[in-house]
């Protein structure tokens, strides 16, 4: 796959094709057409006149949709091109391409316009990996129609080709006899249909045509833009970022066949767009005040798949919310255990810290109730399945040593736990989020319980159980010396003693202790974490510190963002605005599309935030990081009936309104004015921080 | 004869298919173990908003054995024949024993295209959620 990679998406269905539109997949690399994690097209190439095309422009016009404006020859000057070939493709399931050429010249022309068509049908995971297929391969015409397809014993992937109009059609291809008139135009359309056997997408081959495609999907986008609420603000970079992660937040939402009609967030282009338990939930907390509707299918659909069972090749434990679901080739064979996997820590406390969230905004009681038995299981597995360590701390430790994760927090990289010496801690590991997860998950609990579920005696024990765990962790994970909370406490119970952007989520689940706070956040805001454009996930001066290293180093957007929301809940407003605006920032330098990650360069080094080599943009809680920082400046927080709004904006921001903002109250808006200098510059000294407050 | 004939054949009601279930006189028969074990269940909370039936289609030398089954509340109720139903899943003999013993998984099975399902696919998601674990897996925990 090139620089110029064109990626149209939707649901979990994208194309990655070259600037011509052609699809030209070597084994390894995620070029093609794919859906439910198999790719049902390796090659699809175009010629006319058995010539190959070259590429005037390219034209994104919305994420499902793209077009590409060609011209025959490949040669590096076109000297008045007589034709001209316009391809625009749609993506639905599968995709429909409508296939344009016009004559320039003054005479009819004949034309032998051919489309080569084949498909490896690899497994996500084998192009990740290149593995090779166990299965045998098929090819078949008849009405016109070709039919690529995959067998191995019961597993059927097929793709369906077919085309309007006068075709013939062989088995690596359509051929189009073509006859243009003197500066006419002729068209066609190709529909492209991804069929699994025994598990079939809703839309048959053919039924699809581009113009229904596109109508569907633009109404689609139209209405999720309208509902939204509506930023207008001085900095008009900060109204395009704004807009850039809405859209792609829509491209980013999946679909499960058991509630059609729903969507929840995918994690990201294009190795996972799939359902991922702390993914879609930390998205759809980041996008709660402006798209409600995501928080609530997430909820559902994860818990219509909590684990009910032990199972130790999926890592399955009753109660525990999944990891990752995948639909290909080696999840139906059981060579990978994502059926779904559940190899999470973090997703099942922070499944009841979005369904509390989702109904202090929303109201939505019924929700709570249905979902009432999901999230005691959930709580209860917390207390027996997570207590791997004997000592009443959420620890983690796969079961399934040879495909399952090791690291089961969101810094699932291997050496993102260590000791400040760079050692490795041994397993099962307790690390310190996980810790402010759970207990945040009582806390909510305990606020469901008593208002929805109606049980006193059950919130009262949670809130007992809360508030003794928080005195415990306080201690056990407190590193005096440093003045930090410890990543994890290791295998004995010992603290593992590296300081890292863990201590930001540790504040943004309120198990801090207030006399704590302070020093954490002299830390976060200083100059071993942040270096002007956000706070790094480990700081300066561990031995393991790499400014582009993975989870060792970098800066992560939607970290940031929940760290941001952290420093308002212990009321350090500054410094949460002072994070929201160098992320924001450098947002500015990806055209409001912040990456997974960037360089821990301090800014002062490299003046531009350096992007951290990764093939997976757009990325959906880098997407909901700027929606979730908006919230945090402007200090929304629902309280009981109301939305009570307390901004704290950097000046750059100049004058903010966010109208509209979604809620149990109906819709009320939002202004704000930067007051607060933050100037891209980092805090010289921490005897500037504004002091905890509330 | 694969599943899919087979679908498709008792779609368009075929009568050699749509016959009465052989008769099952095996000591060793997990999934009628299984399915006559529902009714007598406490009502599982696992399947309290699963409302509706599922059929089940169970294939065994040319014979299919239907179990159909209703759910409630969580209360389960059970009956033999070819009933209409929500949902209806066609499956092997052998692999609906392993899914009713945790030996198989049941959405891998799924994707494999070893069971076919028609209708309300989540009265199936909700279903599964009541087959055991694989009886290899350690018991962690509590």
């Amino acid at each position: 796959m090139g620089e110029n990679a064109v990626r149209i998406l939707e649901g979990n269905t994208f194309v990655v094709s070259d600037e011509r539109g052609d699809l030209e997949a070597s084994p390894v690399d995620p070029t093609g057409l794919f859906s439910y994690d198999t790719r049902f097209l390796s090659t699809w190439v175009l010629t006319v006149n058995g010539e190959r095309l070259s590429s005037l422009s390219v034209d994104d016009l919305e994420y499902f949709e793209a077009q590409f404006f060609l011209v025959p020859g490949t040669g590096t000057v076109y000297q008045n091109a007589d034709l001209s070939v316009i391809r625009r493709r749609t993506v639905g399931t599968g995709f429909v391409e409508q296939l344009t050429i016009l004559n320039h010249k003054a005479e009819p022309v004949d034309l032998q316009v051919r489309l080569t068509a084949s498909s490896d049908f690899a497994d996500l995971f084998e192009v990740k990996d290149a593995l090779q297929k166990k299965g045998s391969y098929d090819r078949r015409v008849a009405d016109r129609r070709l039919t690529l397809g995959y067998q191995r014993e019961t597993f059927r992937r097929e793709t369906v080709i077919s085309a309007t109009g006068p075709v013939s059609v062989d088995e690596d291809g359509l051929t189009f006899e073509v006859h243009v008139a003197a500066h006419g135009s002729w068209r066609t359309e190709i529909a492209v249909a991804a069929v699994l056997g025994g598990f079939e997408t809703a839309t048959k081959p053919g039924r699809q045509t581009e113009s229904s495609a596109r109508q569907h999907m633009a109404r689609g986008l139209d209405k999720w833009l309208t509902r939204a609420p509506t930023l207008t603000c001085d900095w008009e970079a900060l109204v395009a970022t704004y807009r850039r992660s809405l859209v792609d937040l829509a491209a980013l939402r999946f679909t499960t066949r058991t509630m059609p009609g729903h969507a929840l967030p995918a994690a990201g282009l294009p190795w996972f767009m799939t359902m991922f338990g702390r993914d879609s939930i930390l998205t759809s907390l980041q996008a709660l005040p402006f798209v409600p509707e995501l928080a609530e299918t997430t909820l559902r659909a994860l818990a219509a798949r909590q684990g009910t069972r032990v199972d130790d090749f999926r890592d399955e434990d009753p109660g525990r919310i999944l990891h990752e679901m995948r639909y290909g080739e080696l999840t139906a064979f059981e060579e990978r255990p994502h059926s779904p996997y559940f190899g999470s820590a973090d997703a099942t406390p922070l499944f009841v810290v979005l369904l509390d969230e989702y109904e202090k905004w929303t109201g939505d009681t019924r929700l709570v109730r249905d979902l009432e038995v999901e999230a005691r299981a959930a709580l209860s597995w917390l207390d027996t399945y997570a207590d791997l360590q004997g000592n009443g701390y959420v620890a983690y430790q796969r079961r399934n040593e040879k495909t399952g994760l090791e690291n089961q927090c969101w810094k699932d990289s291997w050496d993102s736990i260590s000791y400040h010496d760079g050692t490795l801690p041994g397993f099962p590991r307790a690390t310190c989020e996980l810790q402010g997860y759970a207990y945040d998950a009582k806390v909510r609990a305990a606020r469901l319980a008593r208002l929805v579920w109606r049980d006193e005696s059950y919130a009262a024990r949670l809130e007992r159980d809360a508030a003794a765990f928080k005195r415990r962790f306080n201690r056990d994970f407190w590193i005096e010396d440093g003045g930090f909370f410890a990543v994890a406490l290791d295998h004995d119970g010992r603290p593992v003693d590296s300081l890292t952007s863990n201590n930001g989520h540790l504040l943004w689940s309120g198990i801090v202790d207030r006399a704590k706070a302070r020093r954490v956040v002299e830390h976060l805001m200083g100059p071993r974490m942040f270096t002007g454009w956000g706070i790094r996930t480990m700081a300066e001066g561990e031995a393991r510190y790499n400014p582009i290293g993975y989870h060792v180093g970098t800066i992560w957007p939607f970290d940031n963002s929940f760290i941001a929301w952290g420093l308002r809940r212990y009321g350090f407003k500054v410094e949460a605005a002072r994070v929201a605006a160098g992320i924001l920032e450098a947002a500015e330098f990806f055209d409001g599309r912040l990456p997974e990650a960037f360089g821990g360069y301090p800014r002062e080094l490299t003046r531009f935030p350096v992007e951290y080599p990764t093939a997976c943009s757009p990325q959906a809680w880098s997407t909901g990081a700027p929606l979730l920082l908006l919230r945090t400046m402007l200090g929304l927080e629902p309280t009981g009936e109301h939305l009570v709004v307390d901004a704290a904006l950097p000046e750059e921001v100049g004058s903010l309104e966010l109208l509209d903002i979604p809620g149990r109250w109906g819709r009320v808006d939002a202004f704000g004015r930067g007051r607060i200098s933050v100037s891209g510059r980092r805090p010289k000294r921490p005897d500037r921080l504004a002091g905890e407050k509330q | 004869m694969c599943l899919r004939t087979l679908v498709a054949r008792l779609s368009v009601g075929d009568s050699r298919w749509m016959a009465s279930s052989a008769p099952s006189t095996t000591a060793f028969d997990p999934t009628a173990d299984f399915f006559r074990s529902l009714p007598g269940r406490e009502p599982d909370p696992l399947l309290r908003t699963a409302k509706g039936s599922i059929r089940f289609d169970v294939v065994d030398a040319g014979h299919v054995e239907h179990w159909w089954v209703s759910m409630s509340g969580g209360t389960v109720s059970v009956s033999r024949g070819n009933r209409r139903a929500d949902a209806k899943m066609v499956v092997e003999r052998d692999l609906m024993d392993r899914l009713v013993t945790g030996r198989a998984n049941a959405m891998a099975a799924l994707l494999r295209g070893a069971v076919i399902v028609e209708g309300e696919l989540g009265l199936l998601l909700a279903f599964q959620r009541i087959f055991p674990g694989p009886p290899t897996s350690a018991q962690p925990g509590p």
